[in-house]
């Protein structure tokens, strides 16, 4: 029995724990505002917001409930369109994209309004940037977006002005939501306890949000699922000397915001928005990515160009695995069943480690990646000491391209370095298709990565 | 006439329901008990001849009702629209990937879903076509060729003082409506059927259901509430799912609910057309146009689907706004096996419209002429004539053009990219203009009649149903401006109910940007009549004349003085006294014919006109680019709604944007599409969309023929999009000037790298 909250009510249900939170909403509780395009979470048309408690206080983010297994809200809030209305007329955001023209046809609209309201409720920085940012996973087919862009402009102004220390206080007195929202942490207490039995369950799931795209039929005909999204000794970022250590469940928007990781890496908070969308970002770990095993896993590379170690645990049997040496082909990994990702460590950067991340894909945002690739520099003066060179997209597997890396070691940067450290790398990679493009996309990105790391060493003649 | 005080600045009426999650859309209408669920098995492969078809194990599944094939339609097996060459269901053949072969219906979607596999197939693979070259040279034609032609055109090119003749390539592009088609089918009465679609031609839809069932019309009641964006896919291309629901309520008489899942609804229907372009320019020393000759060759799909009325257009904006005395614009229509291409905004004439562009492009290219005074100086000016024989009238394409330059200071974004070239080596900025011209009307002239039942109710308010769907544009806003500014009276009285077939009968499809035109006006027309008897009325109780009785702000005035009588008093009088305060009122577009023996006429009621200037950014190690602005002179007429108007005029500047940019329709080498998902299938995000888009609506004249002298808005300002093309153009050739100029589109990242080192060694 899975036990939730759905916008200002309590619901228990026996659904399957695999359900897609979308078809639960749709189908049982005939929230009818919360729409289905895609499936897939590339549309943002079923946007929903999870209210959960941490560290005591109820805290809400945005997902796409196409990719949310029911079983990853069981005790949670969850609000719908249906659940941010007042009893009557308009509330704040909604005003605004009224009086702008941000609604056409309508189908996206309420995705956007519940991302936004995310936004509204959430902790991060309420500016502009982050408020669009907000709305990076929504996709509107009708307005061109300038109609939504100035209404979100006119709730940035407005929400200028939340109370930071009780900001659902704040939206509630302002009319952003319901007066509903006050009452919400004395009824999650009250749910019921439920225990849900997933004893025997094959199929684990995180985040979901690769399983339900690629193994749909598989995910929603399933008894019983185990998920690891929950386990909170799985989630969190610690440094311990010079290593750094990221729990296997922490989600890539939790790695984002982290201020321990922006400190590691000042460019991650903006690099990792090319990363899929808010809403997705919201669910996905970072161990689902680096277990998913896809070529070109944005966090895979990422993680392999820092060397990590993965740790496994097989029934409280724990083994330490390269991230390198993970991956035997097209989305085979040395991970056996049963086992469970648990953490990924890596050695902390200092002042002399230059890294950098480089993607490319067909739309610059909510994209997988043509070619994606990271660089380490370790420097010693100007000489590379160590480096690591990892590309996604152009082989079976994410590939650290070792003889580049080995080349490389005890060189200066300059154009020649490039040219050479270019050949080499294009002799170890097999891009199937595309691969003329890809091949290019390797040497500009190798070129990017140098170039970052030692803008004036370097010039454009190289490449020509 | 103008809107009046209290409807001009009316929001979409819509946007409350919107706003609130509220609207309701096909997969929202309320459950009715013993509703069986559609899915539909589409054919794996994309030519073949069909076998077998085992459904025995799928009828095993669980949930599973039943399968309908065609051996399920009693009547006629077919779905084509002008020619009849589409069957519903395939029989011993297939001509593309996801052509519909069966409908497994059971007891929820899911399990309709799961049961697919369960349907075995043999079928014998043939070969195939997706070339639309290829398929000419085979005489694959969906419909003889056709060609416009004006002057003499090799005569002419022997005095030019420069020929140019080059290739062009522009894809297709998938609609993405973000609801899928769908609809939903109930048993009514006496064997008729009500269904509810999301299409953009309820009337399209009856006759589909009356093919394939053999009811007769009448028994069929069609309604859309409103559609969730639909941009020309569901003009035809609702019929199919409709009728296959039609088919099995009528079997069954049970309900019987269809909604595409994305993926299917991006694999089984038609897109936007590709099209591949030889052409041949001429000028004279002064770089004016004298010849132009263009062979098209449009990629039809597997059916003919309304193909040849897109290939018609394609004829009619071949010289798009340029004034050229001898012309001779061929198109093909061509059979291959991708899925029916089919209408979508613009229909047919962005394709002319980019081949005749690319080759002003190349000659500005290749002469180290300026692009934009080719441009200008070719402009189609009152008088000039199309190669279709129409003449043109109250031309704004130069006055949008002077006025582009002005307002946004042309020689400065101009000035401003060179200076930013200068000093940036890895990244480059472009700029560039594009000069609009589209004709308005149905280019089938009996299309273009618009209907509207407007009813007065006891209280006083009002209820219209017309023949035009709502999909996000704004048309019955529109509609409720017509009816409160002609009545005078508050809009909130006013209600728009569902188009439904039972109250306007065989309506033309909301396209064409045609809606609020024939609908607004047929609605202005049944407002009108009314208005003349309550007024008879009025002026019998005040002891007066109609002529000297005038509504004002639901008052009744006497000689421009107010009297007692009220809107709401005045109807409930005439009800009383048995006049009638309701109408149907149609309307046809005046003046508009077009002889097809003679390829001449004159087919359009007016032109829009306009001019964009784009402004991007290159990023030249990584072949992405940014688009820095958009700016825009628009001839709305004078627009009855400047809010709704401009949000059109962003949309579909956008998704003009996005067909010469990131989206990219791929097929392997068998036929199957490959961009099948949102995930593989890149439209704009918000973070690509350009910031700073700027309008300004061309001071000019109210428009003749156009709902309150405001020119229709919905599929013009897509080939806005084209600015942005040519802008990269420019900047990638700021940073290689070397390379081939190829004009294919879209200029997807993947193009601009290549384009940025193509000749340049590595």
């Amino acid at each position: 029995m899975i036990s939730l909250i759905v916008n200002d009510r309590e619901v228990c249900t026996d659904v399957a724990p695999s359900t897609p939170l979308v078809d639960f909403l749709r189908i049982n509780q005939r929230e009818l505002g919360t729409k289905i395009g895609c499936r897939e979470g590339d549309c943002g048309a079923c946007t929903v917001l999870i209210g959960e408690m941490k560290k005591g206080a109820l805290v809400y983010r945005s997902v796409t409930s196409c990719l949310m297994p029911i079983i990853n809200v069981n005790g949670k809030h969850v609000v719908t369109i249906e659940g941010i209305n007042l009893p009557e007329g308009l509330g704040a955001i909604q005003e605004h994209f009224l009086e702008h023209g941000g609604t056409q046809c309508g189908f996206c609209t309420p995705g956007f309004l519940m991302a936004l309201t995310g936004h509204a409720m959430g902790d991060a920085e309420l500016n502009y940037y982050n408020a669009i940012a907000s709305v990076d996973g929504n996709i509107c087919r009708c307005t061109g977006y300038k109609s939504i862009t100035n209404a979100i402009k006119a709730i940035v102004i407005d929400l200028k002005k939340r109370d930071r220390k009780n900001p659902i206080k704040w939206l509630v007195k302002e009319n952003f939501l319901p007066e509903y929202f006050l009452k919400i942490e004395e009824k999650m207490a009250a749910l019921p306890p439920s225990k849900i039995d997933d004893a025997g369950a094959t199929l684990i799931v995180a985040g979901g949000t690769d399983l339900y795209v690629e193994e749909f039929n598989e995910m929603i005909t399933a008894d019983k699922i185990k998920t690891i999204a929950e386990r909170e000794d799985l989630k969190g970022i610690k440094i311990t000397g010079d290593l750094v250590t990221i729990g296997a469940a922490t989600t890539v928007e939790e790695m984002r915001n982290s201020e321990m990781m922006g400190k590691v890496f000042p460019e991650l908070e903006r690099q990792s928005r090319l990363i899929s969308s808010s809403h997705i970002r919201n669910m996905a770990t970072v161990g689902g990515n680096i277990v998913n095993g896809a070529p070109i896993g944005d966090i895979t590379v990422t993680m392999m160009a820092m060397d990590a170690t993965l740790q496994i645990d097989n029934n409280g049997l724990k083994r330490d695995v390269k991230l390198k040496d993970f991956y035997s082909g097209y989305k085979t990994a040395d991970i056996k069943e049963g086992e469970i990702l648990e953490f990924i460590s890596f050695e902390l950067p200092n002042k002399d480690t230059k890294f950098s991340f480089e993607k490319v894909s067909k739309r610059t945002y909510l994209d997988i990646a043509v070619v994606n690739s990271a660089m380490r520099l370790k420097f010693k003066s100007d000489t590379i000491e160590s480096a690591t060179f990892v590309t996604g997209g152009v082989g079976a597997t994410v590939l650290s391209l070792n003889k580049v890396c080995e080349f490389l070691k005890g060189q200066k940067i300059s154009n020649d370095t490039f040219r050479k450290a270019n050949e080499i790398a294009q002799s170890e990679i097999s891009p199937r298709s595309r691969a003329e493009y890809k091949r290019l996309l390797v040497k500009t990105q190798l070129f990017g990565h140098m170039s970052k790391a030692a803008p004036k060493a370097i010039s454009l003649e190289a490449l020509v | 006439m103008k809107p009046n005080k209290k409807s001009e600045n009316l929001r979409n009426i819509d946007s409350v329901g919107h706003l609130r999650g509220e609207s309701i859309y096909v997969d929202d209408i309320a459950i009715r008990e013993g509703t069986l669920y559609g899915a539909v098995f589409g054919s794996p492969v994309a030519h073949g001849n069909i076998k077998k078809i085992d459904i025995s194990k799928a009828l095993k599944m669980n949930g599973v009702h039943s399968v309908i094939t065609h051996k399920d339609i009693i009547s006629n097996n077919q779905v084509g629209g002008i020619i009849q060459d589409q069957p519903l269901l395939a029989e011993d053949k297939v001509m593309h990937v996801g052509q519909a072969i069966a409908m497994i219906l059971a007891d929820t979607e899911e399990n309709a879903r799961l049961a697919l596999c369960g349907i075995e197939m043999e079928i014998e693979e043939l070969p195939i076509i997706t070339c639309p070259r290829e398929a000419q040279q085979k005489g694959e034609l969906l419909v003889p060729s056709r060609t416009f032609s004006l002057g003499d055109t090799d005569f002419a090119y022997k005095a030019c003082d420069y020929v140019i003749e080059g290739t062009a390539e522009i894809n297709g592009q998938e609609h993405l409506y973000l609801e899928t088609n769908g609809s939903y089918a109930w048993p009514t009465e006496n064997g008729d059927m009500k269904i509810c679609s999301s299409s953009q031609a309820p009337a399209h839809i009856q006759e589909a259901v009356h093919k394939v069932t053999g009811l007769p019309i009448h028994k069929i009641e069609v309604e859309v509430n409103r559609v969730g964006g639909a941009f020309g896919g569901k003009e035809v291309q609702g019929d199919f799912w409709a009728a296959m629901v039609g088919i099995a309520c009528h079997k069954y008489k049970r309900p019987v609910k269809l909604v595409l899942h994305r993926h299917d609804d991006m694999i089984m229907t038609g897109k936007r057309h590709p099209y591949e372009f030889n052409y041949k320019i001429g000028f004279d020393k002064d770089f004016k146009i004298r010849s132009y000759e263009v062979e098209c060759f449009q990629n039809g799909g597997a059916f003919a689907d309304i193909s040849p009325a897109i290939m018609e257009r394609t004829l009619f904006h071949g010289t798009a706004s340029y004034n050229i005395p001898n012309a001779k614009i061929t198109v093909h229509s061509c059979r291959t096996h991708l899925p029916p291409n089919t209408a979508f905004r613009g229909f047919g004439a962005p394709q002319g419209m980019f081949v005749i562009e690319s080759a002003l492009y190349k000659a500005s290219r290749l002469h180290n002429v300026n692009y934009e005074e080719i441009q200008y100086k070719n402009l189609i000016k009152d008088g000039d004539i199309f190669p279709y024989g129409q003449i043109a009238e109250r031309s704004n394409a130069q006055s949008c053009f002077d006025d582009l330059k002005e307002t946004y200071d042309l020689d400065k974004m101009h000035r401003e990219a060179d200076e930013f070239n200068k000093n940036s080596t890895t990244s480059k900025k472009g700029v560039a203009v594009y000069p609009l011209c589209f004709g308005i009307s149905f280019t089938k002239t009996g299309l273009n009649q618009g209907m509207s039942l407007v009813h007065i109710y006891a209280d006083g308010s009002v209820s219209i149903s017309t023949g035009v769907i709502e999909m996000g544009q704004g048309v019955n806003t529109k509609i409720i401006q017509v009816a409160a500014s002609t009545f005078s009276i508050d809009p909130s009285r006013i209600k728009i109910h569902a188009t439904n077939t039972t109250r306007i009968a065989n309506a033309a499809p909301t396209a064409a940007s045609s809606g609020a035109d024939l609908n607004g006006a047929a609605t202005e027309v049944a407002c009108r009549n009314i208005l003349k008897r309550i007024k008879g009325h009025a002026a019998k109780l005040l002891g007066t004349q109609a002529e000297k009785v005038i509504i004002k702000d639901e008052i009744i005035y006497v000689d421009n003085c107010p009297s007692e009588l009220t809107w709401n008093a005045l109807i409930t009088d005439c009800i009383w006294n048995r006049v009638c305060v309701s109408e149907h009122g149609h309307y046809s577009s005046p003046g508009i014919y077009f002889d097809k023996e003679r390829e001449k006429g004159r087919a359009f009621t007016y032109h829009v006109y306009g001019t964009a200037a784009a402004s991007v950014t290159v990023d030249c190690l990584r072949g992405t680019y940014d688009i820095d602005s958009v700016k825009i002179v628009h001839d709305f007429g004078t627009s009855i709604n400047p809010h709704l108007d401009f949000g059109q005029v962003e949309g579909a500047l956008l998704q003009g944007i996005g067909l010469v940019t990131n989206e990219e329709l791929v097929y392997n080498e068998k036929g199957k599409l490959i961009s099948d998902s949102l995930s593989s299938y890149k439209v704009p995000d918000i973070q690509f969309a350009p910031e700073d888009i700027e309008i300004k609506a061309l001071d000019t004249a109210p428009a003749e023929n156009a709902i309150f002298g405001s020119k229709a808005v919905g599929e013009p300002p897509l080939m806005y999009g084209f600015s942005v093309y040519f802008a990269l153009q420019n900047a990638i050739r700021a940073f290689n000037s070397n390379g081939e100029l190829k004009c294919k589109s879209p200029m997807t990242h993947k193009r601009c790298l290549e384009a940025l080192y193509d000749g340049l060694k590595f």
